[in-house]
């Protein structure tokens, strides 16, 4: 009898190996970016456990022009959407977290040099659990560094680009993009 | 036999390869003794009548608790044999009923068809009455049978020795019995009818159909009360199924499903679809499950409409999980299986040969599942239950 029950499970088992694995309803999708990391302060106290990695997407309509070669938005910035993220490992110390879907819409800007292509920016910030999908108000501070009034920090060097459409190799964004 | 001083001498045998004994052959002398009046007897000279053709065995019947023969040939006597309704059951009348019945049942059977024979040699005007039912009316009752179906009437119980038996075809439904009660069995193409009735001297008691309780063919075959040793059930039905590790809520969807009844298990077969959603903050979830299982269980008739069937089985599964997400999650298929072990409960529905059921497993599905957290795939062994109700019918 237990030679059969065996014989069942292992049966059983091996129909289970076949195809692709089944995921859990806690399932987003397959990761369209992996950043590691880890989150301090620049004065050296703790940051707090409540925060959450998030991105957050610069929403104001227009064009982004690149003065001199350099990435500045033209025009003030007055919202992001902001998107939580999956993380592994311990936030804020070392962490990997996932960015599971798209910018949303309203993030997504017309380069004024090439029209049709569009592109949306984001930054990593950290902010508290609660936070709303949305922050409306002006985020540019008066020395005219990127401020998000919910963020608690902000990666500083790092800047998420997303471009919905594949680039042809030797297009200026492409360029941009692995520049 | 030769040697008897009777005008008239009836032999009957009831024994195998008794139809040697019309070709003039064997046969026994034994006593002879008198017969209450040989002013009633048209005739004279000797008949035979024997159980079977030369070369046949002359078969008996457990169910009848008696030879097919003897049986059909006392059922003739009791009036079922009375084709012209004169009340009067003559000897040709009484030979034409035993052969037709007994070449009718055992037509079936292992031994193969018998034949009973007729030999005679007689003189005189008029036929040889051997009963008249009708006459014995001060302690005997008279009962009809319903047509569309051949009865057998029992004593003693259902269980007990067959005092009569009625062809489905029979013309003639009439048998005069003695008073008391009596079990009756009818046998229609695709149902049984049992009953009891009482009969009073005297009497003259017509059954109705209706008045006897219908039992379905799954109860027959159990019983063994069928010439069919199977019976086929088809079915369709709605179910639900708990929520394995795949999906956030119940399966619901629906199954056709076909059963053999046999002795006394009941082998099913179903397969199924159900369906469940799932929705995170990113991802809405679309499962479907595809299966086809199997189960053997043991079945035990409660009553004539009632049973309860228990058994273990297996089901292959085939899941196919669909994302709706504005990012990038593609379509996963995967089989997988489980071990049950389930409860029915089938209600037999009045006058038809449908059936509703209501059944509930224990299931022990494995599965590949992929870790939330490393993204590893591993096998996950789940329980879960499942409810289903059926409507069928039996073939």
């Amino acid at each position: 009898m237990r030679r059969t029950g065996s014989f069942l499970g292992m049966g059983l088992g091996l129909l289970a190996g076949c195809g692709d694995a089944q995921v859990s309803p806690n399932y987003r999708g397959e990761p369209l970016l992996k950043i590691q990391g880890t989150v301090t302060r620049t004065d050296g106290s703790p940051v707090e456990e409540s925060l959450v990695p998030a991105i957050a997407w610069w929403q104001e309509k227009g064009a982004i022009t690149p003065p001199g070669g350099a990435w500045e938005p033209s025009q003030d910035l007055s919202s992001w959407a902001l998107h939580d993220v999956g993380v592994l490992g311990h936030f804020p110390a070392e962490f990997t977290m996932s960015v599971y879907e798209p910018p949303p819409n309203g993030s997504y800007h017309e380069l004024a040099f090439e029209p049709g292509v569009e592109f949306a920016v984001g930054y990593i910030v950290a902010v508290p659990a609660d936070h709303p999908s949305e922050t409306p108000g002006d985020v540019r501070s008066p020395s005219g560094s990127i401020e998000l009034p919910l963020a608690q920090g902000v990666a500083q060097n790092y800047v998420v680009a997303y471009v919905p459409e594949e680039q042809p190799e030797g297009s200026i964004l492409s360029g941009l993009l692995n520049g | 036999m030769r040697g008897s001083a009777a005008t008239f001498r009836l032999l009957l045998v009831d024994a195998c390869q008794a139809g040697v004994l019309t070709r003039k052959k064997g046969g026994r002398i034994v006593p002879p003794f008198a017969l209450p009046s040989d002013d009633e007897l048209a005739g004279k000279g000797v008949a035979l009548l024997t159980a079977s053709a030369a070369d046949e065995d002359a078969q008996e019947s457990d169910e009848l608790g008696a030879s097919f023969f003897t049986h059909a040939l006392l059922s003739g006597l009791l009036g079922a044999a009375d084709a012209n309704r004169d009340e009067n059951v003559v000897l040709e009348e009484a030979y034409h009923y035993a052969y037709a019945s007994t070449l009718r049942n055992t037509s079936r059977t292992v031994g193969g068809t018998q034949h009973p024979a007729f030999s005679y040699e007689l003189r005189g005007q008029g036929q040889i009455v051997l009963t008249r039912p009708a006459q014995a009316r001060a302690h005997r009752g008279m009962l009809e049978l319903p047509r569309g179906a051949a009865y057998l009437v029992f004593p003693d119980g259902p269980n007990g020795g067959v005092v009569a038996e009625v062809g489905v075809e029979a013309p003639v439904r009439t048998l005069s019995l003695p008073a008391g009660k009596y079990f009756l069995r009818g046998r229609a193409p695709d149902h049984l009818l049992e009953g009891v009735v009482a009969l009073a001297a005297g009497q003259m008691q017509h059954v109705q159909s209706s008045s006897l309780a219908r039992v379905e063919y799954a109860h027959l075959v159990r019983k063994g009360a069928s010439v069919r040793s199977f019976v086929h059930d088809v079915e369709l039905g709605a179910r639900e199924r708990g929520a394995l590790p795949n999906a956030e809520q119940p399966c619901w969807g629906g199954f056709a499903g076909y059963a053999l009844n046999v002795r006394h298990a009941v082998i099913r077969a179903r397969t199924g679809i159900c369906a469940s959603r799932g929705e995170n903050d990113v991802v809405r979830t679309s499962l479907r499950e595809y299966d086809f299982g199997m189960r053997a269980a043991y079945a035990w008739d409660l009553t004539s409409w009632l049973s309860v069937e228990a058994g273990p089985g297996l089901t292959l599964s085939w899941w196919k999980q669909q994302f709706t997400t504005r990012g990038r999650a593609p379509p996963r298929s995967s089989l997988g299986g489980a071990g049950e072990l389930a409860l029915s409960i089938v209600l037999e529905l009045p006058r038809s040969s449908l059936y509703a059921s209501i059944d509930a497993a224990a299931q022990l599905y494995v599965l590949g599942m992929e870790d939330d957290v490393t993204k590893q795939s591993q096998l996950r062994a789940e329980w879960c239950q499942r409810g289903s109700i059926a409507l069928g019918q039996h073939f």
